[in-house]
């Protein structure tokens, strides 16, 4: 079973068991499938002569038609002109800074060593360790939100009952079943994730860093 | 008074129902500041959240706190304001962290 992540003189680590970690890298190229781009960049003749194609813009305005993608990539405004404006300026980019974090992390797992001798007792001569530097750990911890947000949508979870629903369901779990499955994974994935956000959040000033002012609390 | 073309295809908006759409008076006062809101999911973890609002915007943890807390109790936040430009890109940068954004006007 997969340990906390934690925090080391030599960064972020964690323990797997190659199972989680063969687990993990294959969610985690799902995801990156998912948001892989298959829109044409911009075909525009005018803008290919000036050589604005380049600039990642994209003709693609409509939110996109898995309901999972369009989590990831949702409207940023009611008003569908503007949401459409900014898709069009955004989408591309972030598609791609996802996909790249997603690579990253694979990559983390790719390097994992042999955990035998460094870890507590109840280690196994099996588990690897992954180590993270701050730059990883960032792509680890947005990489587990987009990998949860793609299967609470495929789960169904639109409340938090639904969520505390999904989290029963995964506590006394039938192995046949393909949705109970699917529940522990969410769960497992969840675990992990609390315990990375715990680990990076320590690391930030409780003072904050004053470069922005809050907006007033809100009625 | 600006008005903006339709675009096809954009209609099915999964952007909640309590917007400025339809309100003209806000396309008018070019002057009023324009602000982030996160909206409440079920899945985003509140460490996560709080974990968002500190490292992105450098907020301290008491305010962190208390806007996840706003997000999650009250189902909404605003999040940061200031010039539209500004708000979308503090928009861009909460879908990166997979937190449900959007931009509007302040109406206040």
């Amino acid at each position: 079973m997969a340990t906390r992540f934690s925090r080391s003189r030599r960064g972020i680590k964690i323990r797997l068991e190659p199972g989680e970690l063969h687990l993990l890298d294959q969610l985690f190229a799902d995801v990156a499938r998912l948001l892989a781009d298959d829109t044409p960049p911009s075909l525009d003749p005018l803008a290919a002569e000036l050589g604005l194609s380049d600039l990642g813009l994209s003709e693609n305005v409509a939110p996109p038609e898995d309901p999972a993608v369009a989590r990831l990539l949702p409207d940023a405004s009611p008003d569908p002109a503007a949401a459409g404006e900014f898709r069009r300026f955004t989408e591309r980019g972030l598609r791609r800074r996802k996909v790249e974090g997603l690579r990253t992390v694979r990559n983390t797992l790719a390097a994992a060593e042999p955990g035998r001798g460094h870890w507590p007792q109840q280690a196994t001569d099996e588990d690897v360790r992954v180590r993270l530097d701050d730059d990883a750990a960032h792509a680890w911890v947005v990489a587990l939100t987009d990998l949860r947000l793609v299967l609470a949508e495929r789960l169904g979870v639109r409340t938090e009952a639904d969520a505390e629903a999904v989290h029963e369901r995964a506590d006394d779990a039938d192995a046949d079943d393909p949705a109970a499955w699917l529940a522990m994974v969410y769960d497992f994935v969840s675990w992990l994730q609390e315990s990375l956000a715990e680990v990076l959040l320590a690391d930030l000033p409780p003072g904050g860093e004053g470069r922005r002012v809050a907006p007033p609390p809100s009625v | 008074m600006l008005t903006f073309p339709s675009i096809p295809g954009t209609t099915a908006s999964v952007a909640p129902s309590e917007s400025p759409q339809g309100d003209t008076d806000t396309l008018t006062r070019p002057d009023t500041p324009w602000v982030t809101i996160v909206w409440d999911d079920p899945v985003n973890l509140m460490s996560y959240v709080t974990y968002v609002f500190q490292s992105y915007f450098g907020y301290s943890r008491e305010v962190a706190r208390r806007l996840m807390q706003d997000v999650h109790t009250k189902g909404r936040a605003v999040v940061s304001n200031g010039s539209l430009e500004e708000m979308e890109q503090d928009t861009e940068a909460m879908h990166g962290f997979g937190l449900w954004a959007t931009f509007t006007q302040d109406r206040a």
